[in-house]
């Protein structure tokens, strides 16, 4: 990799982004009762220094050339502190390890996106957060996880990339746990942490995977390693692949292991505007497409990208949990748990966009979900505070009340549901379901069916969240005393939604302002290309009398020249040729799912009045049979207790016994022994050796009693003693004498 | 006896007295200055008390200040050169100059002491500093006695003057008794001493002590008679060092007698026995043959020396032990100070006085001197202080004064320290001198001596012992003073400014001798006795 | 306790003085050695009487004196043993003045330890009659109250 120093300067500002939240969290955790206000502004002014930062780079670097920059890594103090591992001879390791930055384009715009929603949660958690128990800890707590998020997107390996994200699911384990009084939230936060951790398990085998065959564990190499050929057990890739998508399969929450998602709801308002909109579970995004060119594997060699199992797999989890999430969010009467239900259906969105083989597609969605979804969870929050509940059914006609919050989150809406081409959630969502559209027409018995799961689930994601929206903003009150206590939240609270709400707008027309077409599609799928353009690459030199490989140069007008696969070449003639069948598709979708949610649940609409959807009615009784499953979450939630924990309660039990009758019956017999030891030693001190020398002191003591016995007082006894005592030192002299000599 | 010699005509004798004696005497006087000095102070001291009103009679200290400066001085200006003075009364040479300044010099913080004591305020003060002047005088002489006349002459100047002054309270009890033990005492030990030096001109035939330790070390020099002589003699200055045999009037004068004048006697006196001692003692040549199938003197005399120094220091330890009274307590400290001096006595009687300079003998008694002298009298200095404010020197009356004035109890810890022996003071650099001395000393024994290095471990173990044993009663008045009654905001005790100076100075001293050390000990080694050669 | 010791002591005392006794002869004899010819010559001038005979009696007042030192009650009688020690160091000076060294060196040795005798006896005086002044007695052992 080049390593100019304007690459380093680069990777030093991505450095100094990262530490920036960390020095906030050291502040706020060791200073902050003392300073102003609990420090909540150290954290939140790092991070809009961050966010500066971050733009910095985004306006200068990214927009600066057509494709944004090449990877540009940068390992400080190599040979010191940046030196993680070093195992063997130092010219010539075994392994090793060095704390690397990367930065190209995906960790530009990562960083943007974490920076902007840490900055604009910080701000509101200043009016949300306010008057509440461990204050300061919060804001601690939120500066350690954007730390952790940062570190995650600008490592240059993925062992570090690992420890991040565990570092994330702690933070998330202390942000969901927030209010730790609560026994739900508790429980919430260990359900958090035990789920992730089960991900993390297949993450750390792929790791394995990954360093026994590649021998490194930094991207480039491992990328370096299949695309030569290098790798040395070509079979393992598959599986390691699978291995790695358990990771974000556990954290952004993919079916089966979605179930912490909802529950960390307990946490904070703020928290689940972070956490889970727009950061933790878009690690799991941004590590799929960090490493996208491991899960192609042996197609990374070929060219073809759709015939690579792990990619499969990938696609339809994504697909299924995006259209099971929808459905269970269709019954949700809390506010949090619907939008959270969306989030596992958009990560699911994502997933099945990169599972596709379209990771800018999948990035770009990430982006704009981070903007809507982190919207609509702080407009929740504002929705909560105001009416101080969560329930819906204490909701309704609140737009008379709160104007902005309600148009705000109207935006939102309207981009989740995918509003045509002026919301930037269209953009993506098409992006999304193009990408798949033309995945199916390259591997048909593969996409085909992730794809029409892809589009139902737009139809039912417009559905519920209008219903929703309809059920908060519109109707009649539900609950008076509610209602007449609302107000709208203050400006911490309501400058953020509006923030978000223009990128919410913007991100969208900004297709009108750059006049390029795909300007981030281009700038995410040249990091993808990058190997093929490296010179340390075996395929640099295009095969010409290969079709199937790199014959075909890729439009880019900066001057490198960019190959592409034969593959590839078809791949983006589909999505050209699909993108207006799927435009319509997603209008569609997004007009019946408004439609049907404004009839059922719209105000003044026929099906609210009737109340179609209530257990009595005929359509209720009808559905019933669905209703019970959804409302139960399809029991997964159910199987999981029964069947696993219930196993864990007996296994523990068995422990329990084992270890307090025989372990620990172990550990007091010897601790009473050791008692008995350790007195008898202390006798053994005190009477033997204290005794020793308080039997000195005191016989020096007497002795000196004894000495004192010849100074009577009388002066003739002293002449007396003097004479004797001289007699008696000259008779020791002589007996000396004669008994030396 | 010129009735036995007629053989030399007496017109001759006389002349030879007009032409030769005389104008020796005459030329004599000129290096006495500073003792002639001193005692015409002495007598202006006595006079100008006839004069003064007896309340103004303690501002006479100023006059005997002035001369004990003045008398300094002259010492330090005059040109020295190793001579007799006075037909072989006197010898001047480093050594005796030495001394000279020491008593001098040393002399001026007891006569402020005695100016600063509440104890003496109203006694009358003009004939205590003329007898002071006189007394110091007679250490001044003892130092630089080259004659046994002189020698004894000087030791009574020195005796007598102290008797008086340690009677000097007169109506108190404890002071007249403590006077009576002392003269009865004193005057027992000097004549037996007499009588030693009696049998030591006898043996030799001359009064002058070069020729008489050349006698004691020419082939069958010392038989019994002069072992014997010695031993006497020995008796005599035991007393003025208050070592064994002879201790036993100290701890009573101490403690009977005013504190400055305990302070006088723990420092002045014991010097003044060490200066005249080491003329005596030091120079026996152990290079003798033993007279045929007896016992050879000779070599018994370090042994018996090792002897003395060792019970010393282990009997003035062992019994400060369990003492409540400060003063005599510092009375046992001092006996257990002389005998670590001893070693150095013993030191310089291994190392013959032929080779003095090569050996440490000299040096370390007077550098150890040096700091004794610091930081006893500091001590001593601040138990006057605080004896002016609280009126008591029992140690339970110390409770608690180190906070009431903290100056005063931080100057006794580093005098105490010091007299422990704790780095960084002079006292255990003086230590650390002896005992390296000795441990040194031991590869420069002569031929057939060698069971006297195993002595000299013994003696050094046994002072390394003494000196862990001495920690308790030393700290035992520090824990008194700053452990017993803490209360950090008592009011403090105002002390007088010219008191403090004192302390001060010996503080300033304490820590000056440790840090040049290496110079001063140096400057030591230089020291020589006259030997008439 | 301190009785028993001090019977003891007086023992050892006596034993002491003894030994002064039967010691000196030979002492003298020893010591006569020295300067055998003057010596011989100036005792045939005084009539026989040699070195030895002075050092014994010397060495009897010596002992005499310390006797009476540690036996006297009363101080002016110790002060008076302690005249005794002076005056046989006098006369030891004198002695070997006469028949073995200088001969103006003892005696005036002799007549500074004279004056010197005297200067000490009116001091001591003047101490004891402080002490009587003050306790009424001279008893030397009631003089006891510093001790330990």
């Amino acid at each position: 990799m080049p390593e100019s120093t304007a690459a380093v300067e680069l990777c030093k500002l991505a450095l100094i982004i990262l530490l920036l939240p960390l020095g906030a969290f050291i502040i706020q955790i060791f200073f902050s009762k003392k300073l102003p206000r609990e420090g909540d502004w150290v954290s939140t002014v790092a991070m809009f220094v961050g966010l500066c930062m971050s733009l910095k780079m985004l306006f200068v670097d990214l927009f600066s050339t057509p494709t944004g920059i090449t990877v540009q890594k940068w390992f400080p103090a190599q040979d010191s502190i940046g030196k993680f591992l070093l195992i063997g001879d130092p010219a010539n390791p075994a392994f090793r390890l060095d704390f690397g930055i990367q930065v190209d384009n995906l960790t530009i715009v990562m960083l943007v996106v974490v920076t902007l929603v840490s900055f604009l949660v910080h701000l509101y958690s200043m009016g949300y957060m306010h008057g509440e128990v461990r204050y300061n800890r919060f804001f601690a707590f939120l500066a350690l996880f954007t730390f952790s998020m940062l570190g995650l997107c600008i490592t240059s390996n993925i062992l570090f990339l690992f420890i991040f994200w565990e570092l994330v699911g702690l933070c998330s384990y202390f942000l969901i746990g927030f209010y730790f009084e609560k026994k739900s939230a508790s429980n919430a936060s260990i359900k958090a942490f035990m789920t992730t951790r089960i991900g993390d398990l297949g993450f750390f085998v792929a790791i394995l995977i990954m360093a026994y065959n590649a021998g490194s564990l930094e991207f480039d190499k491992i990328f370096e390693s299949i695309a030569n050929g290098t790798w040395k057990d070509k079979s393992i890739l598959a599986l390691g692949g699978i291995c790695l998508f358990i990771g974000p399969i556990g954290k952004s929450g993919q079916f089966p292991l979605h179930v912490w998602l909802p529950d960390a709801m307990e946490g904070p308002t703020p928290v689940s505007a972070l956490i889970h909109a727009a950061t933790m579970v878009a690690a799991g995004v941004y590590m799929v497409g960090r490493m996208f060119p491991f899960f192609v594997g042996e197609g990374y060699v070929t060219g073809d990208w759709w015939g690579s199992e792990p990619l499969i797999f990938v696609a339809w989890i994504g697909g299924f949990t995006a259209i099971f999430a929808a459905s269970i969010a269709f019954v949700q009467t809390d506010i949090k748990k619907v939008l959270a239900y969306s989030t596992v259906s958009q990560l699911g969105y994502m997933m099945l966009a990169i599972g596709c083989g379209g990771v800018a597609a999948g990035l770009f969605h990430l982006t704009t979900h981070a903007m809507f979804k982190a919207l609509l969870f702080l407009g929740s929050g504002s929705v909560i505070h105001a009416v101080h509940s969560n329930e819906m059914s204490k909701m309704g006609g609140l737009w008379k009340k709160m104007k902005i919050t309600w148009l705000t989150m109207g935006i939102a809406t309207f981009a989740i549901a995918g509003l045509p081409f002026v919301l930037s959630g269209f953009y993506s969502k098409e992006a999304v379901l193009t990408t798949a559209w033309a995945a199916a027409k390259m591997n048909p018995g593969a996409y085909t069916i992730p794809f029409w799961m892809g589009m139902v689930t737009a139809l039912m994601t417009a559905f519920y969240m209008f219903r929703m929206f309809f059920k908060t903003f519109h109707g009649e009150p539900k609950d008076k005393k509610a209602f007449d206590h609302a107000h709208e939240s203050p400006w911490t609270m309501t400058v953020p939604l509006g923030v978000l709400a223009l990128l919410t707008v913007l991100c969208g027309g900004f297709k009108f302002i750059n006049k390029s077409d795909y300007w981030f599609l281009n700038r995410m799928d040249s990091e993808i290309l990058a190997p093929y353009t490296h010179p340390a690459s075996v395929n640099a030199t295009p095969v010409v009398d290969d079709p199937e490989k790199h014959v075909h140069p890729l439009p880019f007008t900066d001057g490198r020249v960019h190959m592409q696969s034969q593959k590839q070449k078809e791949f983006r003639e589909a999505y050209g040729l699909g993108h207006g069948t799927v435009t319509y598709l997603s209008m569609g979708a997004f007009l019946f799912g408004l439609l049907g949610a404004w009839f059922f649940f719209g105000p003044n609409s026929p099906g609210s009045k009737k109340d179609m959807l209530a257990p009595e009615a005929p359509l209720g009784k009808a559905l019933k049979p669905l209703n019970h499953c959804l409302v139960n979450l399809w029991f997964v939630d159910a199987f999981y207790y029964a069947f696993f924990l219930k196993a864990l309660h007996v296994i523990k039990d068995i422990s329990y016994r084992f270890d307090k009758y025989v372990v620990d019956g172990i550990v007091n017999l010897q601790g009473v022994l050791c008692k008995a030891i350790s007195s008898l030693v202390g006798i053994v001190d005190y009477e033997g050796v204290d005794g020793t020398v308080r039997g000195i002191g005191k016989t020096t003591l007497s002795i000196g009693k004894f000495a004192k016995i010849f100074q009577t007082g009388k002066l003739q006894q002293y002449l007396y003693a003097s004479v004797f005592l001289a007699v008696g030192a000259i008779g020791l002299t002589v007996a000396i004498y004669l008994w030396v000599g | 006896m010129f009735l036995l010699n007629t053989d030399v005509n007496l017109a001759e004798k006389y002349e030879r007295f007009g032409s030769e004696v005389i104008p020796k005497v005459v030329d004599s006087l000129h290096w006495f200055a500073p003792e002639l000095q001193l005692a015409i102070f002495a007598i202006a001291v006595l006079l100008l008390d006839l004069f003064l009103p007896r309340k103004m009679s303690k501002h006479i200290a100023w006059l005997a200040i002035g001369g004990l400066i003045y008398a300094a001085a002259t010492t330090f200006g005059l040109h020295h050169e190793e001579k007799k003075l006075f037909l072989g009364m006197i010898a001047i040479d480093s050594y005796s100059v030495f001394f000279k300044a020491f008593f001098l010099l040393g002399g001026i913080p007891f006569v402020l002491l005695s100016y600063v004591s509440k104890e003496l305020e109203n006694a009358r003060m003009g004939e205590y500093y003329a007898i002071l002047l006189a007394t110091i005088l007679g250490g001044m002489l003892m130092a630089s006695a080259n004659h046994i006349l002189m020698a004894f002459m000087a030791l009574e100047l020195l005796s007598l003057g102290s008797y008086v002054l340690v009677g000097y309270h007169k109506r108190q009890n404890k002071s007249s008794e403590a006077s009576l033990k002392y003269i009865i005492y004193g005057s027992v030990a000097s004549a037996i001493m007499a009588y030693g030096l009696s049998i030591l001109y006898g043996l030799s035939g001359s009064g002058e002590i070069p020729k008489i330790l050349a006698t004691l070390t020419a082939d069958e020099g010392m038989g019994f008679a002069g072992f014997f002589a010695l031993l006497l003699t020995f008796m005599g200055l035991a007393y003025k060092m208050a070592t064994i045999p002879m201790h036993f009037w100290s701890p009573d004068v101490y403690e009977g007698a005013p504190t400055p004048i305990t302070a006088f006697l723990s420092v002045a006196s014991k010097a003044a026995g060490f200066a005249l001692a080491m003329r005596l003692f030091g120079s026996f040549s152990l290079d003798v043959a033993p007279e045929a199938g007896g016992i050879d003197y000779s070599e018994l005399w370090p042994i018996f020396l090792i002897v003395i120094a060792i019970v010393t220091m282990t009997l003035g330890n062992l019994a400060a032990l369990t003492q409540t009274n400060v003063k005599r307590l510092f009375a046992y400290s001092s006996i257990a100070h002389a005998g670590y001096m001893m070693m150095g006595v013993v030191l310089l009687q291994i190392q013959g006085i032929e080779d003095q300079a090569a050996g440490f003998g000299i040096s370390s008694v007077a550098y150890y001197l040096l700091a004794y002298l610091a930081m006893n009298l500091g001590a001593f200095a601040v138990v006057v202080l605080l004896e002016n404010k609280t009126g008591s020197v029992e140690l339970e009356e110390y409770a608690g004064l180190g906070w009431k004035a903290p100056f005063l109890g931080f100057s006794l810890v580093i005098f105490l320290f010091s007299l422990v022996g704790i780095p960084p003071t002079g006292g255990f650099m003086g230590k650390f001198q002896l005992i390296m001395a000795a441990v040194n000393s031991r590869g420069a024994l002569p031929e057939g001596t060698e069971f006297l290095s195993a002595m000299i471990l013994v003696m050094v173990a046994f002072a390394l012992l003494n000196t862990a044993v001495s920690v308790y009663y030393y700290l035992k008045i520090i824990k008194t003073m700053f452990f017993s009654k803490i209360d950090t905001n008592a009011e403090k005790i105002a002390v007088p400014v010219l008191g403090s100076v004192v302390v001060a100075l010996c503080l300033l001293l304490t820590i000056y001798l440790f840090v040049s050390a290496s110079s001063l000990i140096t400057e030591t080694l230089h020291l020589e006795i006259y030997t008439g050669a | 306790m301190i009785s028993t010791l001090a019977s003891s002591l007086n023992n050892g005392m006596n034993f002491l003085a003894s030994s002064f006794f039967t010691s000196f002869p030979s002492l003298a004899n020893f010591l006569a050695q020295e300067g055998t010819e003057k010596v011989q010559e100036a005792t045939e001038q005084a009539g026989g009487i040699g070195l030895k005979h002075y050092l014994v009696v010397s060495g009897l007042v010596f002992t005499l004196g310390i006797m009476v030192i540690v036996m006297r009650r009363n101080a002016i009688a110790v002060l008076m043993g302690i005249e005794l020690l002076l005056n046989s160091a006098s006369l030891n000076f004198v002695a070997y003045s006469k028949f073995l060294a200088n001969p103006i060196e003892g005696q005036v040795i002799t007549v500074f330890l004279i004056v010197l005798a005297a200067a000490e006896a009116a001091l001591a005086l003047a101490i004891i009659l402080n002490i009587f002044n003050n306790t009424n007695s001279i008893e030397v052992a009631e003089a006891d109250s510093l001790k330990g």
